[in-house]
């Protein structure tokens, strides 16, 4: 499984994101990708919009785990979970949300990309979830 | 300093979160690759939170190697983390005893670690 330790943020397991680069690459939307630091990238939507995306690997990405990584990293506009076996809470999903920031696996973000509201972006099972928290 | 005191229904309830172990330095079995621990927070509330980020710090600059996840008790139902994991748990942190109690939960994860090649640090 992914890991991280002393340092901040949570370093890839292989030491690069060169599955979330090349999909990115790979997107009609994205019209360029830079990398900043620290699994932070600059992300210019065609259109010209520029996302600040932080990827990170952890087991699971909660609420607590959201409020560190934006007083480490300051403002991000969307928060990639890279690892197939990790995920991110509904009450974390909800949270960035509803401060206007995207929390999602790759495959969510390359559907929230076509959005100009990418933030809001939920899938079937959050929509319906969501919906039963009284959370909409 | 006085003690923070959150009221819930009338009953006054000391801040404080858990701290459980899981994964393969806990295991016989395993060789590990890390030292995972899990904190598991009251509430998705900012003192709650923040409480859990500090104890997660503490425990970080003192476990060389460790791997510190933050869930609330409703993330960790969502997640089944727990079951999942076969999480144990090694104590209870109060805000207002911090450094005490996490010198507990340090002395526990010494005691249950099945490796000693993950050195623990004594700050």
């Amino acid at each position: 499984m992914a890991s991280h330790s002393l340092g901040f943020p949570w370093p890839s397991h292989y030491g690069h994101f060169d599955f979330f680069e090349r999909k990115m690459e790979q997107h009609q939307k994205v019209a360029s990708l830079v990398v900043e630091s620290g699994g932070v990238y600059r992300l210019v939507r065609v259109g010209g919009d520029t996302l600040r995306v932080f990827i990170c690997e952890c087991y699971a990405f909660g609420v607590a785990e959201y409020l560190e990584t934006t007083s480490q990293l300051d403002q991000l506009n969307a928060i990639i979970i890279n690892s197939a076996w990790c995920g991110y809470s509904p009450e974390a999903k909800r949270q960035c949300r509803d401060e206007g920031v995207g929390l999602f696996r790759i495959g969510e973000f390359m559907g929230a990309l076509n959005r100009v509201d990418y933030w809001a972006y939920l899938t079937e099972w959050e929509e319906k979830y969501f919906l039963q928290q009284g959370w909409q | 300093m006085g003690r923070k005191i959150l009221l819930t229904a009338g009953v006054a309830v000391t801040l404080r979160i858990e701290v459980f172990g899981f994964g393969s330095a806990f295991a016989k079995h395993d060789k590990p690759n890390d030292i995972d621990l899990l904190i598991v927070h009251s509430v998705i509330d900012r003192p709650s939170c923040e409480l859990a980020i500090a104890c997660k710090r503490w425990l970080l600059e003192r476990i060389a190697g460790a791997d510190v996840t933050m869930l609330s008790r409703s993330e960790v139902a969502h997640f089944r983390f727990i079951e999942m994991t076969r999480a144990f748990c090694l104590g209870t942190v109060r805000k207002a005893q911090i450094d005490r109690d996490l010198m507990a939960v340090l002395n526990e994860v010494h005691c249950n670690l099945q490796f000693d090649v993950l050195p623990i640090s004594k700050k």
